[in-house]
């Protein structure tokens, strides 16, 4: 049995967004203007890089301050009936198209590891991608980390089942096999000696995030294919922990031997094999031609996966990777703001496209661990002194959800709009400069104060924000020293804790419970703002040992109201984001992850219509 | 280079006020296009120095209800994606790149005369030992050095200058050098040297008067080369950090990810760092060949 306490995360979005307003509702004298400026990059600095952008549409319906989740309707596509193509090169700009491999080494505990290992290590429960909606089914699979019970299927674990409450038996599955790796391993079958290998790899890291496999009391082969986890207690998302989430890949026992952290010795059961890892350019990984699983398609069943090779392109700066899926040098890009996409539409209508609510939260973090942000009338007033609305009609042209997090809207059960929330709650998201300098000066800043925020270089919409948020909070007398940093050193402040007072950051919504456990229990890595309360401690830990979903649901959404109340972060609207790909990709439909940010098993099973492709004028 | 300093002696402008007076009138003569950069320049740089006064707006007063909107009355280059007034924003990035250029090339150009001077004069191992470290930093493109440092050190406009400075003085040292070596052989200084004056004084009193001409244009051409160098290094990401508005910031930013939607965005910036570099590259060249009698005429 799996447990059964998620709600289904598809209906989430709809196919794609109605018509902007671009470069075609330009004035003449604009289009002259940009003609201009195109010649004039032609001998300076700009002539290296491609324009890109769209027009904000001032006119499209906003769901600002409403719970208007219009856009997440979504109707199953039809499945498809042309037979399936071996061969190709596909490459993706994925949802982290900036983002280089940061780790190839699970006992780093790196959240991306998934993303570039997912096609090589498998886990013990996979989305079942049956389910998608390009193959008839109901589901879009763009959550970030989180799969109901019903979308779940055994991956490494053939089945599965519970001994006594505290027991679980997983049978593993025969004929997934390791493939020779010079120098690493011989070729051989996974057995259960690796899955316990694995957990064990991961719980022994002095990396590991606290309290993560606290409720394991032992993990052990019983033999070659059947493993016994013996939980110490209970855990709603047991099945997340060690099954499908971001700390789940099964590694062979050989990695113990080679130094983990080299791609060269990354190997794995899964449909790829890494074959070239160049840092901050590309990933490629090549077909395996043994791998054990198969797709039905029109009800006659297929190897995978269908591609010969499959490359991650790494391209840092917003408009060249906007202009390489214009150019077709990518077959999809997972991730365009909105602002790109009605330029887009109107230079290559032939792409196809998705929309989706990003699956993470933008926010200011503020650390309560020191002055000024550990009164929470300072971090009150910095919520009342942004206009959150005006960012969503604006900043966003009515692309973003005022209010969707900590809890994503798709968390059916556990998701609350902001009319449910209190009056304080709702207070947050009013824009109040006058409040928020009373605040101020009832803490003790009446003339404000200055603080120190960092700004990670590799988002081109945080980069946006951070001047906004500056000229906001400036009106109230608080300066925001902005501090741009690249990704890597970026991430290591908040994990070494010497990101300044503010820390302006993207944190995935996982799950309803991961989300408050992450963000909020002392200690976790992936709590910036320091909160620490060892009473909310408790209670979150009795969410996680609460069997009965609904009771799971009430403390999550008390839980949740507490949080946002208290102001940790300032909270900022949630993006719509878009994909797209070019028609020669089939069996497809936007399909972003099959478990925790693992989109490997969805580029397995798709297609490319070389022929087509040939015809466009892209072929080779 | 060195037939620049070879001349130098001959082409010295006097120091009183009227030989000043008359080295402009001929620079308005003679060079017409070297005093239009001049004053261009010099516009550019009272822009820079007045620009809290010019400046109608705030730079980082956003307004998100005017984002966007073309060149108007009221907005008289427009306004960016936050609804920043841009040429506000143009009129303090003047003075940011004003500021840095002067402050670079002048720290370049201090770097350049105590290396140049020094090894020029001393000459020997000492002047060998350097020369050939000097090689060895020019070797390296600029730009990656300058991308390399700035990672490490972070960006900051100290750190820019920093290391604009340092990079194009240590480069331009060797030009001073040229300059030395020339003038140490001359009469006056063997004479200083035959009665027993001192190195200092030597280099103080007929050597680094002597080349001043060479630093001059040096200086001037440095000025429009460590703008453009910020300006890459902002349009790279790696310059003075937002929301202090660069030339180069300015144009990588908002200037690419909007061009089609508000072209005036790259515009305005791209206009001004071509037209600042340009009148500081024909500035200095004008100096140039005003002090140098071999360059008259050409």
């Amino acid at each position: 049995m799996l447990d059964s306490h998620r709600p289904t995360n598809g209906a989430s979005d709809c196919r794609c967004a109605g018509p902007l307003a671009g470069i075609g509702s330009l004035a003449p004298a604009s289009r002259f203007l940009a003609r201009i400026v195109l010649l004039f990059a032609a001998g300076s600095l700009m002539a290296v890089l491609g324009g890109c952008g769209g027009g904000p549409d001032r006119h499209r319906p906003s769901s600002a301050g409403g719970t208007d989740m219009g856009d997440l309707s979504f109707e199953p596509g039809p499945a498809p009936v042309e037979p399936p193509r071996y061969g190709g090169e596909l490459n993706v700009g994925t949802v982290y198209v900036t983002l280089s491999a940061l780790s190839w080494d699970t006992t780093d505990w790196n959240w991306k590891q998934n993303h570039d290992t997912g096609m090589l290590y498998e886990q013990l429960f996979v989305a079942d991608l049956d389910q998608a909606a390009v193959r008839g089914g109901d589901q879009r699979f763009v959550s970030e980390a989180y799969l109901s019970a019903e979308t779940i299927r055994g991956e490494v674990a053939a089945s599965w089942e519970w001994e006594d409450p505290l027991t679980l038996v997983i049978e593993v599955r025969r004929g997934m096999v390791f493939p020779e790796k010079p120098g690493v391993m011989e070729a051989r079958e996974l057995d259960a000696h690796d899955v316990v290998f694995s957990y064990e790899r991961l719980r022994d890291s002095p990396k590991a995030i606290p309290t993560y496999f606290d409720h394991i009391d032992r993990v052990v082969a019983r033999d070659d294919h059947t493993v016994v986890f013996e939980f110490g207690e209970f855990n709603a998302e047991w099945d997340y922990r060690f099954g499908y989430g971001y700390f789940s890949g099964i590694v062979p026992r050989e990695l113990g031997d080679v130094d983990a952290k080299d791609w060269r010795n990354v190997t794995g059961t899964g449909p790829f094999s890494l074959e070239r890892f160049i840092p901050g350019n590309s990933q490629t990984y090549v077909r395996r031609p043994d791998y054990w699983d198969r797709t039905t398609i029109g009800g006659k069943s297929y190897e995978i996966p269908f591609i010969d090779e499959l490359t991650y392109r790494t391209i840092k700066d917003e408009a060249t990777y906007l202009t390489a899926i214009r150019t077709g040098k990518l077959d999809i890009l997972e991730y365009i703001r909105w602002i790109a996409v009605d330029h887009l539409k109107k230079t290559t209508p032939e792409l196809r496209w998705s929309r989706w609510l990003s699956t993470g939260g933008t926010f200011m973090v503020m650390r309560v661990d020191q002055e000024p942000f550990d009164d929470v009338r300072v971090r009150r007033a910095m919520n009342l002194a942004v206009n959150q609305r005006e960012i969503v009609e604006l900043f966003f042209g009515g692309n973003a959800e005022l209010f969707a997090y900590p809890q994503h809207p798709t968390f059916e059960g556990y998701f609350e709009p902001l009319e449910a929330m209190p009056p304080s709650v709702q207070e947050l998201f009013e824009y109040k400069p006058e409040k928020a300098r009373r605040l101020l000066a009832e803490a003790g800043y009446p003339d404000g104060f200055t603080f120190r925020m960092q700004v990670s270089a590799n988002n081109a919409m945080r980069m946006e924000l951070a001047p906004l948020l500056a000229s906001y909070l400036d009106r109230i007398g608080v300066t925001i020293e902005i501090e741009v940093v690249e990704y890597a050193a970026y991430l290591s402040m908040m994990t070494t804790r010497t990101h300044g007072p503010g820390y302006l950051m993207a944190s995935g919504h996982v799950n309803p419970t991961t989300t408050l456990r992450k963000n909020f229990v002392t200690g976790q890595t992936w709590n910036p703002s320091m909160w620490s309360d060892p009473e909310l401690d408790r209670r979150i830990h009795e969410m996680f040992l609460t069997r009965d979903e609904a009771e799971r649901q009430r403390i999550v959404k008390q839980i949740t109201r507490e949080m946002l109340d208290e102001a940790p972060y300032l909270w900022l609207p949630v993006p719509y984001i878009y994909t797209a790909w070019w028609p020669w990709v089939k069996n497809y439909a936007g399909e972003l992850r099959a478990g925790a940010v693992r989109p490997g098993p969805i580029y397995a099973r798709l297609w490319i219509d070389q022929e087509m492709k040939s015809e466009m004028g892209f072929g080779p | 280079m060195t037939t620049v300093a070879a001349a130098v002696p001959d082409a010295l402008p006097g120091r009183d006020q009227a030989r000043w007076w008359r080295f402009t009138v001929r620079l308005f003569r003679t060079k017409p296009l070297g005093a239009a950069g001049a004053v261009v320049f010099a516009i550019f740089l009272l822009s820079g120095i007045f620009a809290g006064v010019l400046a109608p707006y705030g730079i980082n007063e956003t307004d998100l209800a005017h984002r966007l909107e073309p060149p108007s009355r009221q907005f008289l280059l427009g306004t960016d994606h936050l609804g920043r007034d841009l040429f506000s924003r143009v009129l303090m990035g003047a003075r940011l790149s004003m500021i840095v250029g002067f402050c670079a090339a002048a720290l370049a150009t201090v770097v350049s005369i105590v290396i140049g001077v020094l090894t020029g004069y001393l000459g020997g191992w000492f002047d060998m030992l350097t020369q050939r470290l000097v090689d060895a930093w020019m070797t390296f493109p600029d730009l990656v050095l300058l991308i390399v440092i700035v990672s490490v050190v972070g960006p900051g406009i100290t750190q820019i200058v920093i290391i604009l400075g340092l990079l194009y003085g240590i480069a331009g040292s060797r030009i001073v050098r040229g300059a030395v070596t020339s003038v140490r052989e001359h009469v006056y200084t063997h004479a200083a040297q035959s009665i027993g004056a001192g190195t200092f004084h030597i280099l103080r009193r007929h050597i680094l008067p002597n080349v001043m001409p060479v630093v001059i244009v040096l200086f001037t051409t440095r000025v429009g080369a460590v703008i453009l160098s910020e300006a890459a290094l902002s349009f790279l990401g790696l310059g003075v950090p937002p929301p202090a508005p660069t030339w180069g910031g300015m144009l990588s930013g908002d200037g690419r990810t909007y061009l089609y939607l508000g072209p005036w965005l790259a515009l305005a910036p791209g206009i001004c760092l071509t037209v600042v570099v340009y009148a500081a590259n024909v500035f200095g060249d004008a100096l140039r060949d005003l002090l140098d009698p071999r360059m008259r005429g050409t």
